[in-house]
């Protein structure tokens, strides 16, 4: 609870615009990975705080094929999705576990919608926080990681509960690409729930149409 | 009809181990009241407005998103013993703020058959994203609400879809 206090407060930008102390080298790429190595919530406050740079640079260095998640942002989900279980969610409300999942998206973008997809595979997570991701993922407009949101997205539309299989699907339909009507169709073919499959299939109409 | 606005239309669905009349107990969470009071709008049955209510409440959203309503008819209310208070609503649409009512004098038993009245007697209604979009551009046409009057993080979204075709007469003032 209090490391979700701690997140979701402002950081300081540092003089030079970086995330370490003026103290620290410029190298962005090694600075990055010595604070991963750290485990204080002060310096993730930084970090999720980073200058624009330092953002394209993540993005590039976490869209290669031999990219691991880095520890520190896996510590920082687990801490947000365990306060997420207090929470009440509701669809188009931003709540505050969003909030926070977008500061800590600003700087890693990649690694955290691919470590989102990890928790959405595993069988131990709520489906009410699961929805809310795929709601707040579906918001998220930068080209770049576009592929990975749809990725995440249909993803969902797997998950054994009815909520993350609907949040996803609506999250696709936000989403307004082509792609999602496929998958959709799909994801019909699979439904056994039949309120949700008419959901699905209504879904599809209004999209087509 | 009376028309309740649902956090979670899933909570309404039937389930393998749940018996034909019976309701999941976290559909209750839909109806969360306030003071022993749950919020409604009662409605005469004409389809326009509930599109009307479903722009009024989309509206003052964060963002776009499907809308859930239950819909039971007026009778319910005094088959469960359930006292009504007409009382302002809060939407940017005036008019479907006078179709507001307040559920008063609420109890555990009371919310508990009302659920189980909605299931019964009423309908669970998806408004997908698309009809949420079609509803709010109707109202939006009909001067039932006005372009500065929704919540400033939607309208971006509205506008990027080209509901909002431009931007508030008070933004264009200032």
């Amino acid at each position: 609870m209090t490391s979700m206090t701690a997140l979701g407060a402002t950081a300081p930008r540092q003089p030079d615009g970086a995330f370490g102390t003026a103290a620290e080298p410029s190298n962005r790429t090694s600075c990055r990975y010595r604070l991963v190595r750290k485990d204080s919530t002060e310096h993730a406050e930084r970090w999720v705080d980073g200058t624009f740079r330092d953002r394209i640079e993540n993005t590039i260095n976490e869209s290669s094929p031999d990219f691991s998640i880095p520890l520190q942002v896996e510590e920082q989900l687990d801490r947000l999705c365990l306060a997420a279980l207090d929470e009440q969610f509701e669809a188009g409300i931003e709540s505050r576990f969003s909030g926070e999942l977008q500061r800590l998206c600003a700087y890693h973008p990649i690694a955290v919608l691919r470590s989102l997809r990890a928790r959405l595979l595993h069988d131990g997570a709520s489906p009410e926080v699961l929805s809310e991701i795929l709601q707040w993922a579906s918001r998220q407009e930068a080209g770049a990681i576009r592929p990975i949101v749809v990725e995440l997205l249909s993803t969902g539309l797997h998950h054994k509960s009815s909520l993350v299989r609907d949040a996803a699907a609506s999250a696709l339909a936000y989403l307004d690409e082509r792609a999602a009507v496929s998958h959709l169709r799909q994801a019909i073919e699979r439904e056994t729930a039949p309120e949700l499959r008419g959901d699905l299939e209504d879904l599809v109409r209004s999209l087509e149409s | 009809m009376v028309c309740r606005k649902l956090s979670q239309k899933r909570y309404w669905d039937g389930l393998p181990w749940l018996g034909a009349q019976e309701v999941q107990a976290d559909a209750v969470k839909c109806l969360m009241t306030r003071q022993n009071r749950l919020s409604v709008f009662v409605l005469d049955g004409a389809d326009d407005q509930t599109e009307r209510v479903v722009a009024a409440l989309a509206v003052t959203r964060d963002n776009l998103a499907p809308l859930d309503l239950a819909m039971a008819p007026e009778g319910v209310l005094a088959q469960c013993d359930i006292r009504r208070d007409r009382v302002q609503g809060q939407t940017p649409d005036p008019g479907v703020n006078d179709w507001h009512e307040d559920l008063v004098d609420l109890t555990a038993g009371k919310i508990a058959r009302l659920a189980a009245a909605i299931k019964d007697e009423g309908e669970i209604r998806r408004y997908n994203l698309k009809k949420v979009e079609a509803a709010i551009r109707q109202s939006l046409d009909e001067d039932f609400i006005g372009a500065e009057q929704i919540n400033g993080k939607l309208v971006q979204s509205l506008r990027k879809r080209g509901i909002v075709r431009s931007f508030p007469a008070r933004t264009r003032r200032s």
